[in-house]
């Protein structure tokens, strides 16, 4: 299982109780992809708290937070 | 530990008629209001606040609570800038916004409350927008900046010059009750990334800005800014500190 939670305007795209299913071969892009979020609102991802691109690979049980452009002040 | 006099206002206000706010320092007089920051900070530490320099970019919603803050902690030189006016939907936020000020300068605002908390302060108010001339003059003769600019826009902008200047500069922005902070110095990692897009991607359009996440942001900018100023120390570099008071979320991410 991943652990993934979308952030601010993403959070309505975080799964059921924050979990999906890993399979092996998974990159970031497919968590995007499979949760439905559109790409362009996807600014930043992190990755067991570091800093991910798309095409990060992952491993079962990692941890993803997904966020989009946040500026307010 | 030196021994401190600390003054009431009206006999700092006649000193200072004869001397130097900096001498009075030398000689260990500082002002009353001050005297709750102790032993919080150290008398060494304090002195090393009232004699620093920090630009404030944007004076709303963050920086109307940074300012506030560092004047009460008594940094003594502040510049902060804004060519915005307050109106209505600032209210809900914006600390120096009120029913009497709508149509005013929220840089000039600033000054005239901060004023009223600490008259010894330097107060510098830049009532119009910094354009990238502007930051190359007035980065350079600052110790740090604060963002505090709303919307993504210009953020970035700011973000690389204080990098080309060598000057450290603490950013942070919210969307909803959501924010997050950051620290960047001239050879380490910004997060620029939360800032693409055009000015009108940012989150907060959609999610607003409710008054108790502007304000913890601008404290934990504060409390970093303090913190490199009283002791050369910072926690946020190459590192975005994010909050989320929806499911009271504080995690620290590697940038």
């Amino acid at each position: 299982m991943l652990e993934v939670k979308c952030f601010a305007t993403l959070h309505e795209y975080t799964p059921d109780q924050g979990k999906l299913e890993f399979t092996p071969g998974m990159t970031v892009q497919e968590v995007i992809k499979r949760l439905n979020i559109p790409l362009e609102e996807v600014k930043v991802v992190f990755v067991n708290g570091g800093h991910a691109s798309l095409d990060t690979p992952l491993q079962d049980g990692d941890r993803i937070g997904i966020f989009p452009a946040v500026g307010g002040g | 530990m030196s021994k401190v006099n600390f003054l009431a206002w009206e006999n700092l206000a006649s000193l200072l008629e004869k001397s130097s706010f900096s001498s009075l320092l030398k000689q260990n007089l500082l002002p009353l209001g001050l005297k709750k920051n102790f032993k919080a900070l150290s008398i060494e530490e304090q002195k090393k606040l009232l004699q620093s320099k920090v630009l404030v970019v944007g004076c709303g919603g963050l920086g109307g609570y940074v300012l506030e803050l560092l004047a009460r902690s008594g940094v003594g030189k502040l510049v902060f800038a804004d060519g915005d006016t307050f109106e209505e939907t600032n209210l809900n936020r914006q600390l120096f916004s009120t029913l009497k000020n709508l149509g005013q300068n929220k840089a000039l605002e600033a000054k005239k409350r901060l004023q009223t908390i600490f008259p010894f302060l330097q107060l510098t108010p830049l009532d119009y927008f910094l354009t990238e001339q502007d930051l190359e003059t007035q980065i350079s003769q600052v110790d740090l900046v604060i963002d505090c600019l709303g919307g993504i826009g210009f953020k970035p902008v700011l973000i690389q010059k204080c990098q080309q200047k060598n000057i450290p500069i603490v950013t942070g922005a919210i969307a909803g009750f959501e924010g997050f902070l950051s620290t960047v110095l001239p050879e380490s990692k910004a997060p620029l990334a939360f800032y693409q897009g055009s000015q009108e991607e940012g989150a907060e359009n959609t999610l607003g800005s409710p008054a108790s996440m502007v304000s913890l942001i601008a404290t934990l900018q504060s409390a970093e800014a303090i913190s490199f100023l009283r002791k050369q120390k910072f926690h946020l570099v190459n590192k975005v500190f994010y909050v989320s008071l929806t499911d009271f979320i504080f995690e620290t991410y590697s940038l």
